[in-house]
Parts: C-alpha cells; structure tokens; sequence
C-alpha cells in the first residue's frame, strides 16, 4: 500500500551517511542528557536547538526527534546501578532495578531494559505510520472531564503499588497528594503552603524531591550500614538476562508497549505516569505480586517499554495534528517551526519526503541507541567496582548537580536534602516510597483538570458524568477497582486454602 | 597656583598665550563631545566580561526562544559574550527577583514580560519583593497583541457573533484562558466590559493546553496571545476573529481588529529588557542600541517570524511609558477582580 | 518497633492537623467549585483517619520486633549525620563561595575525612568532581553557581 512504499523512500533517505551521522549524534546526545541528572529532555533540547540551524531541515528534525527518544534510553542507567533517578520517568525502575543491580543482575536489567525500549519504540513508530491521524483525533477527544476521570484512575490504581500494609501505602498517598498541594492553588492562585517561600510557589519541583526521596535517601542508608562492601563484590554474573529472564519479560514489554503508546496519543500524559501504570499493570497480572520490590525483571521491561513506546507515540499527536502533549514535544514543536517545518496535516502533504525519513529515521534511531547501549552496559556496571568511600560522594555531586540544573535554583538542592531526610525516616518505619510519588504527580492534575471541567460546567459536576468518553473512563476504573479487590480476595482465598491443606 | 605676584613679562605673554589657546578650543572640544561619546568613554561591555541575560521562564517556552533567537545578534551588537541563565519558576518573580537584587552594572541584563509583571508586584498575596520602581526599562522587543480565535469550522466568524451567542447565554460559551491573572485572562475581562458580556473562562495552564483543547472542541474559542496562534491561523486549522491592537498584525494582516468591529480593546503581551534601577545612563544607552540593531537583524526577522513572533522595536523612553500605562490598566483590572491593591 | 510506629503515626496526625486547619483558613468553596481550602481540608482529614487506625494497629496488635541492625552503632550515625550536615553546609555555602570551591570542600571533607582515602586520590577526586564537573556542565549550557562575594568573584570564581 502506499504508505509502505512512501516508508521504503522514508528509509533510502534517512539511511544515506548524512542523516545517519545526525541521528547517531541526536542519540548520544540524548543518553548523554539522560544519563545526567536534572535536564531532562525539554531543557536539553531547547538548549541544543541553535546546533541545528546550521543543518538542513531534514537532518536538524532527524537529530531533535533522535535526542528526545535518547533520553528515554539514558534515564534508566542511573536508577538501575545506584537508585537514583537519571530523569524522572525512570523513577520507577530504582524500585526492582536496583535490586537486581544488588544481586548482581544489574547487567540483565540494563539489557533488558534497551531491548524493551527498543521494542516498545519500534511498535509505536508501527503505530504512527500506520494510524496517525485517527490516532491523534482520538486523543484530541480527551478534554477536562476525560482527563479527571482518567485521573481518578490512575489514582484508585495507586493501591497497586501497596505492599504488606494498606494503611501505609495510603498514608503515603495521601502525604503525596499534599505534596502536590503546594504551590499555587488552580482556582484562584492563592498561594498554599508555602510559608511565603517565593520559590513554592510553583509548587515543590519534581526531580529534586525524586533524588532526594529516593537517590540521596538511598545513600544514607548505605553509609549507615558497616556492611556496605559486600554488595558491591558480589560476583558480577553474565551481563545478559538468562533464559527465564528472557521468558519472563516478554508479557511485559508487550503491556508495556500498549500502556505506553495509549498513554502517549493523550495530550497533557508524561512518561512518568506512563511507566508508573505499567508497573502496576505488571504488579497485578503477576502471580508473585509480593515480590516486586525485590527485584523481579518484570518491574523493570514494563516500566521502560512503557516509557518509550510513550516518548515515540507522543509524536503522533505532533505529526498529524500539530499538538503538542506535553513540555518536551512543545519544545520540539518550536524547533520545528524555526526550521521551517510546521507540523501538522499539511506536512504530510506538502513535505511527504521529510515526514517519511523522519519516521524512517525513528525506527533507525531505536537501533542506534540499542547498539550504543548495549555494549555500554558492561562499562556502566563496572563503574560499580569503584571503593563506596569514592563512590557516593560522587553520586551526590550527581544529586546536587541535577537538583539545581532544573532552574538554576540552589533553593532546589535544599528540597532534595530535605527530602532526603524524609525518605530516611520513611525506609526506616517501612513506608513505600512509591505510592507518594505517584500521587505527587497526580494530584494536581486532578485538581486542575476538575477546576476546568467546573469551569466548564458552571459548577455541576455532572459534566463528568454526562460525556460518553468521561463516563466510560469513570466506568472502567469502577470495573478495575471491583476486579482489583475480587482477584485479592480470591488470591487471600486460595492460600487459605492451602494452608489448610498443608494442615 | 601662584607662587608670586611678581612675574616676569615673557612669563606672563606665554600664560596668556597658553591660556588664550585653552579659551578657544574648549568650545569645540566640549561641542564634538556631545553626540557619540564624551570625552572619557565607559568601558562597557568591559573585553572578556559576560553579560549575563536573565529568562525568567524556564527552557523551551515561546519567551525562552525568543530570547534564544535574538541571542547571538544581541551578542554580536554588544561585542561580548553572553550568557542565558534561566530563573523560571512562580510566573517570572523568581527571575524578576533576582534581577532587582543584582548589580546595576550592566553585566545582569533581565528579560521583562508585560503585564505579567505588573499582575505580579501589585498582586499583595504574591508578596513581591519588586516593583516598577526598581528596575530601569531599556528596550521592547516583542509586541504579542492579544487575540481571540476559533476552530476553523467554528460557526462563530467574527466577534459580533460571539458577543450575541454570549448575550443569549450568559456565562455559557467557553473560552480557554491561559492562567489567572495572566494577560490572556485580563484581555478577557477588558473585552467582556466593553461588549457588555459575559463567558465561561476556563484557565488552562498556558498556550499549549489552550490550544489542543480549542481544536479538540472543548471550548468555543480561546483568547490567545497572537504568537500562539499565528502558526495555526495561517495553517488553516484556527481562525483569529478578533486583534486587540490599534492596527492589524503584519503577521496575520488578513484578521480584523477588535477596533473595525467595533470593540475598543487594545491589550497584549510585551517582552523587553530591564537593568537595575541605578544602572549607568551610559549603559543603558549602549544597551538600548545593541537591542535595536539586533531586532533588525535579517536572520533574527526571518526566524522570529517563522515562529510568529511579532517583533517590535521600542526604545528606552517610549518603553518606560508602555510600562507605566500598561500598570495603570492592571491595576484597574485587578482592583476590579477584587484585588487589593496597594495604592502606589 | 512499636514505638517508633506510634510516633510516626501521632506525627502524621499532627500534619493532618495542621493541614486541616490551613484549609480551613483558604477558601473553601468558590461559586463555582472547590476552592484552595477544599482538598486540603479533606486529605488532611483522611490522613488523620488513617493516622488513627494506624495507631490503633500498632496498640492492639502484634508488631514486628526492631531488626538487629536498625538502631546504628555510635561511629555509624555520626557518619550518616556527618553526610547530611555536609549537603546543608554545602547547600548554604554555595551561593556565596561558588560551586568549585564549595564542592572542593565538600568532597575533601566526605572522601579525605570521613572516607579516609589516600590524600593523593582524595585530591585528584575532588578537583574533578568540583572544577571538572564545572566545566563539563559550562559546555553543555548549564552554568553552575558562581561566587557572590566579590573578592572571590573578581578572581574568576
């Protein structure tokens, strides 16, 4: 059909040695950004966007799109080998992955991680070619209501993540939603909790609380421990996932690629919802839930397809409508317009050469990244043969530096080292982590999204009732609630059962 | 100084001599030094010293790139090098902030955006520790009227037709906003006084929301700075049905003002460059002039129009008054949304 | 454990306190919908439930007993307290000594003084990890923090 041909000419153009070097330096470019803390894709490239006035328009489109899909790539390194996130997204992969570093499977992580990234890539660029348009009108459907409703999902799907305690995973989730209360309220930008700090009144920034939270705290608790040593000896076995591993991580890049790429056609999404929502889809389908956390593969190839297939679908939107969903592809979209190039229905029309090596280049891109990656992997994992007394100082000049990349704030490197102190307290009485960022996420955009859709409304809420998509959304978190609770019940069911048989 | 009174006569002839040369060039010297430069020169920008540019906004946001794009002209004009340091956070009042609290020496220069300043330092709940007063204005280099704007196939064509379906349902026809109190927001409310009605606003967190949600349907039209919906306007996927300026935009020269049809609404966004107040005339001079040839860069020209943004040159003293009204009308438009004000 | 358990708990309430009366304090209700007092209000009130419960938990039922290691030994917590004190100091200092002398400092004092690593490497270390990291971060755009007070400024730092 037409659009394999006009991808065949996509491929011959984005092959030619050119924009080839293009997407090979955008790559780098992008694990560099992602392996570094702090600047995340929308700062870097915005930053980046002056290199590519020199080039031609294909090849500067070719290098952005490359950087911003490198970062998924980059992010993970970090919070796998030394917990700390490398990038927000890659929040949730510290969680198993770290574990499995710790028992010396950190090779197998990263690895698999690239090839699901790869995979989950690679499907969503299927995706865009194959559907784009009435893809991005799907998700131009979602207004305030539908995003409400879609809120109030992921939010119940916070249970998800409990462990042993219930009550302290909700705890947690409240603390979260507190959180994110700070800053300047949506209805009438009245400044709460804030203590007149001016710094808050955007609210706590998002990377620093991460690091902190979760990096730093990590750090004290090893430094607290004379045992600290040993793990870093652990023999490292092969680098690459076993069989089983294999065998294990297969559902779940293909979950993760279907969260990920529903996820991205949605404007308003960001990657970290993305990889949380796989998480807990893989945390639930799973026949040892309480394992996760330990360092269970399936946590980490969900997560980091989910994050992929979500950087690579959020082009869909951009492509044939011209929306940006979120901050980053926003930048993109501006790079674009500087280079002459508007995206949107037109392109396809009036640039067909240039959006077929473009997409082409996406999927070439993914493999560049997977061979930049892979052999990578054996030099990251060696870096942690370095003594810990070197180490972590290093990893918190990392924190630091990341924390106060995001705004040039020094403000920022005190939120970390506050939260730091908070994620101690908290590993110490055994409070997951997990839940609270979530709902940091999410509960602003709940909020807001409310506020728009009363603003809508007049004050009824029926508005979110009353919208067919809102109310199927509202329906199905209902039904995933009720199936949620009736598969615990009947999990809790069966080992009762069993034990009364062992009896 | 004199040692005697007694000098010799040739003494005396070579001091009047000397003199009499002095007495008639001083005029000329002083006469020459009047344009260019005076006699002593200032220093500025001092070789190998930055010049920090201070962006309150953080990296990829329409204002981020404007200053991206007039960056190396301006670095070139002013002979130095410059640096980009982004202090966003809070609607500008963490960059605005530190602006005022920084050297007037000329090496911070801050970009200023208008009247999302204004709404800042004269909101008392934000706390501010700035305002008008503190800093010195140098230059304007943006002009980003304010427009309204439906989906292409919107039934609504003009203003008149929005104000009549708003008449006939108060408070029902929604139009996106892009923050409270942002200028998107008081342009609306100046409207609404003028047509005598009333809409639905509902605030969205900047252009990008404002506009997917206009194009999803969500709501009937959006009230935009012209910048964000330039590029759209020309793509055919929105129609500008209203431009609240004196004149139409050279960038969308086929939509009407909001004047031609009737309504008397002149409101936008500007953004400009200030110093800490006590900052050198002198600098601010040469300051003022690097802005001005840099805005007539021809690469600068292209690509802030490729981006649609409305570049406009306005120099130091014409920059100070804009500055001084546009507060005069924020304040009106807060006191009105039940602001306490402070009295100036 | 318990102890501690409850605590933690009689603190989450306290928050919840606090947290209820902010929202109080805030608008409550606009004409249109919630206002800032609203949520606060609310989830300061479930916390406050949960916070119960969870003290109610931890009374009444068995409770995990403390593991061995939790409570560390003297030299152990000194460290760990030495670390954060290092990241406040840092913190504080950094505006006006600049990035590359704070962060000088701050890596001779955790790898020389409290790593007791071999001066040699502590020093090769510590100058990348402050005027390496520098320079790095000037390439890639990102200017770390420059000193504020003027002598140290008009030398370049």
């Amino acid at each position: 059909m037409e659009a394999l041909q006009n991808l065949l000419h996509g491929f011959a153009l984005a092959l030619s040695p050119l924009n080839l070097m293009y997407a090979f330096i955008g790559s780098m470019l992008g694990t560099l950004i992602g392996v570094l803390p702090g600047i995340g894709p929308t700062g870097g490239i915005a930053m980046l966007i002056p290199l590519t006035f020199r080039i031609d328009t294909t090849g500067a489109i070719i290098m952005l799109a490359a950087i911003f899909y490198g970062t998924m790539y980059g992010g993970t390194i970090t919070s796998v080998l030394v917990n700390v996130p490398g990038e927000a997204a890659s929040a949730i992969t510290c969680l198993d992955g770290y574990q499995m570093a710790k028992k010396g499977r950190g090779g197998a992580a990263l690895s698999i991680a690239a090839i699901g990234s790869f995979i989950g890539g690679v499907i969503a660029t299927v995706g865009l070619v194959v559907a784009a348009p009435p893809l991005a009108r799907m998700g131009l459907r979602f207004g305030p209501p539908e995003f409400f409703a879609l809120m109030v999902l992921g939010t119940s799907l916070v249970t998800g993540l409990s462990g042993k305690s219930i009550v302290k995973a909700l705890i947690m989730a409240a603390f979260g939603l507190l959180l994110g209360m700070v800053g300047m309220d949506p209805a009438l930008g009245s400044p709460r909790f804030t203590f007149g700090e001016m710094e808050l009144l955007g609210g706590v920034e998002l990377v620093p609380m991460i690091m902190g939270l979760m990096g730093v705290s990590e750090v004290l608790s090893v430094v607290e421990t004379p045992m600290r040593e040993v793990f870093l000896k652990t023999p490292l076995r092969s680098l690459f996932p076993t069989m089983k591993e294999w065998k294990d991580s297969v559902g779940s890049i293909f979950r993760g690629t279907a969260v990920g790429f529903s996820l991205g056609l949605i404007p308003g999404m960001n990657t970290l919802i993305a990889a949380f929502m796989s998480y807990i889809v893989e945390r639930k389908v799973s026949k040892e839930p309480d394992k996760f956390g330990t360092g269970m593969i399936q946590g980490v190839a969900g997560p980091e397809t989910a994050n992929n297939a979500f950087a690579n679908a959020a082009f869909i939107p951009l492509f044939s409508l011209g929306i940006p969903g979120s901050p980053a592809i926003a930048v993109l979209y501006g790079a674009f317009l500087m280079n002459g190039v508007t995206p949107g229905p037109l392109l396809f029309k009036e640039k067909p050469d240039l959006v077929w090596a473009v997409i082409a280049s996406f999927v070439i891109g993914n493999v560049i990244l997977l061979i930049l990656n892979l052999p990578l992997i054996g030099m990251w994992v060696a870096l942690l043969r370095i003594p810990y007394s070197i180490f972590y100082p290093l990893i918190l000049v990392f924190c630091i530096v990341g924390a106060y990349s995001i705004n040039n704030s020094v403000f920022d490197i005190g939120i970390m080292a506050l939260f730091s102190v908070l994620g101690y307290v908290f590993r110490k009485l055994d409070l997951p982590l997990a839940p609270a960022v979530l709902t940091f996420i999410l509960g602003p955009m709940m909020e807001k999204s409310l506020r728009n859709s009363l603003e809508m409304s007049r004050g009824d809420f029926g508005i979110i009732f009353s919208r067919p998509l809102a109310a199927a959304v509202l329906a199905m978190a209902a039904v995933i609630l009720i199936m949620f609770v009736v598969m615990e019940y009947l999990r809790k069911g069966q080992a009762v059962r069993e034990e009364q048989a062992e009896v | 100084m004199r040692e005697s009174t007694f000098m010799s006569r040739r003494a005396f002839l070579k001091e009047a001599v000397a003199g009499a040369a002095v007495a008639a060039t001083a005029p000329v010297l002083f006469a020459s030094g009047a344009s260019a430069a005076a006699p002593a020169k200032i220093d500025y920008p001092a070789k190998g010293k930055v010049v920090n540019l201070i962006v309150p906004w953080p990296p990829g946001g329409p204002a981020d790139t404007s200053v991206r794009v007039l960056g190396p002209a301006l670095e070139k004009e002013l002979g130095t090098t410059i640096e980009i340091v982004n202090r966003g956070g809070a609607g500008t009042q963490i960059g605005m902030t530190e602006l005022a609290r920084s050297k007037p020496d000329g090496y911070t220069i801050g970009q200023v955006s208008l009247p999302t300043a204004a709404a800042l330092y004269l909101n008392p709940a934000r706390q501010a520790i700035f305002n008008r007063k503190s800093f010195q204005p140098i230059a304007m280099y943006i002009d980003d009227p304010g427009v309204i704007a439906v989906r292409a196939d919107s039934p609504y064509r003009d203003l008149k037709s929005l104000v009549d379906a708003a008449k006939a349902n108060p408070e029902k026809i929604k139009v996106a906003g892009s923050g409270v109190l942002a200028m998107t927001h008081l342009q609306l409310l100046l409207f609404q006084k003028e047509a005598g009605a009333k809409f639905a606003i509902v605030q969205f967190e900047g252009g990008a929301p404002q506009m997917t949600n206009l194009l999803g349907g969500h709501v009937e039209c959006a009230s935009f700075v012209l910048s964000d919906a330039a590029v759209r306007h020309k793509g055919g996927q929105v129609r500008v049905v209203g431009v609240m300026a004196k004149e139409r935009s050279p960038l969308l020269p086929d939509a009407k003002t909001a004047e031609e049809q009737g309504y008397k609404v002149y409101f936008g966004s500007s953004r400009g460059w200030a110093v800490p107040a006590g900052t050198p005339k002198e600098i601010v001079e040469i300051i003022n002039g690097a802005v001005k040839r840099a805005t007539e860069n021809a690469e600068v020209k292209e690509k802030m129009e490729r981006a649609g943004l409305a570049l406009r040159y306005m120099p130091t003293e014409e920059y100070t008054k804009y500055w001084e009204d546009t507060e005069g009308t924020t304040r009106q438009l807060l006191e009105q949304e039940g602001v306490k004000v402070p009295k100036p | 454990m318990r102890r501690l358990y409850q605590v933690a708990s009689l603190g989450f309430l306290a928050l919840a306190v606090f947290v209820i009366f902010e929202g109080r304090r805030l608008t409550y209700y606009t004409d249109i919908g919630p206002g800032p007092g609203f949520f606060p209000f609310w989830v300061g009130g479930f916390i406050a439930v949960l916070a119960v419960i969870w003290l109610g938990a931890v009374s009444f039922r068995p409770v995990e007993p403390m593991p061995e290691d939790f409570i560390p030994s003297r030299e152990r917590a000194l460290h760990v307290i030495a670390v954060l004190a290092a990241l406040v100091v840092f913190t504080a200092a950094v505006k006006p000594f600049g990035f590359r002398l704070t962060m000088l400092a701050f890596l001779l004092f955790l790898i020389g003084g409290l790593g007791r690593v071999r001066l040699v490497w502590t020093v090769i270390i510590a100058l990348a990890g402050s005027w390496g990291v520098y320079y790095v971060f000037q390439q890639l755009q990102v200017s770390l923090p420059v000193a504020s007070i003027d002598f140290l400024n008009n030398r370049g730092l």
